[in-house]
């Protein structure tokens, strides 16, 4: 691993160790849900992560589709850099609903409702865990081609997830940032916010370069090995017996 | 909140750690073995 890499970890270490302490021990409790609510704190990186990682897999879907018949080696980058932010964003969603559930069953005494927030979510997951199970059963030249289409129309999931809790009544609560006038949490709480979303997102970076790195390898080695087997393939005169 | 949200906080913050590292070891797995292949 290069070195820039080793201290990039390092850098996300300190700042998610601050994160950690800040939301635990520094910021006040919430007036109304006390310890709980602290589950925010880490709550809310797992949604940004998760809209960030599904942004990058579409902009490489798009480009991916754009260059693949052109530009062979971008295409190849795009692919790789989607199947890594694709993997990404299925981790950061998974912990989001998790940490929803938990602070919902603390909150609300429920682990699970069907509103439109939880509902159009655990959608959201399952299209992205359908992209992946396409990309590691399917076979043939196709395969790429395809997961980037569906990559596209499985983004169309993620804008309802965010206008969810604005165009209908739910269990969820109301947008915290950017709701109506007046949402939003006490400014003293804020630090806790920004360590752990720094933090969360940079974190998400470090592991989704090294699974682009390896999976920019693996194509490369496949392909590699598909041109080898090509050179060695016996010609059409051979096949004939050499006439 | 009782003892009950205390419990829930800090499965929440042990969840999303453990995930992240089981993810981080899969990718680790992942890498090693495109590294193998590459060489």
């Amino acid at each position: 691993m290069k070195l820039w890499r080793w201290l990039w970890l390092l850098v996300t270490l300190g700042v998610l160790a601050e994160g950690f302490r800040v939301a635990l021990f520094v910021v006040p409790s919430d007036s109304a849900q006390g310890d709980v609510q602290r589950i925010f704190y880490y709550h809310i990186p797992s949604w940004a992560g998760m809209g960030l990682f599904f942004a990058i897999n579409l902009g490489c879907s798009l480009v991916y589709l754009a260059v693949r018949n052109r530009n062979q080696a971008l295409a190849m980058k795009a692919d790789s850099l989607a199947v890594a932010s694709a993997e990404m964003g299925v981790v950061f969603c998974f912990i989001g609903l998790v940490t929803g559930s938990l602070w919902g069953r603390a909150v609300w005494g429920i682990w699970w409702t069907w509103d439109a927030r939880l509902t159009s979510t655990l959608v959201l997951w399952l299209i992205y865990v359908a992209y992946l199970l396409l990309r590691r059963f399917a076979a043939g030249p196709q395969m790429r081609t395809l997961a980037a289409v569906m990559a596209i129309f499985g983004y169309l999931d993620v804008p309802l997830v965010y206008m969810s809790t604005r165009w209908w009544r739910t269990q969820h609560p109301a947008p915290v940032f950017g709701g109506a006038p007046g949402s939003g949490i006490d400014p003293s709480m804020m630090p806790a916010v920004w360590w752990n979303l720094a933090g969360w997102l940079m974190w998400g970076i470090f592991v989704a370069s090294l699974r682009y790195v390896s999976e920019y390898r693996a194509q490369n080695a496949e392909q590699a090995e598909a041109l080898k087997s090509l050179e060695f393939a016996p010609g059409p005169t051979q096949m004939a017996g050499g006439r | 909140m009782g003892d009950m949200g205390h419990r829930h906080l800090v499965i929440a913050y042990a969840a999303t750690i453990v995930i992240h590292l089981a993810y981080l070891a899969y990718v680790t797995v992942k890498w090693r073995a495109a590294k193998r292949a590459a060489n």
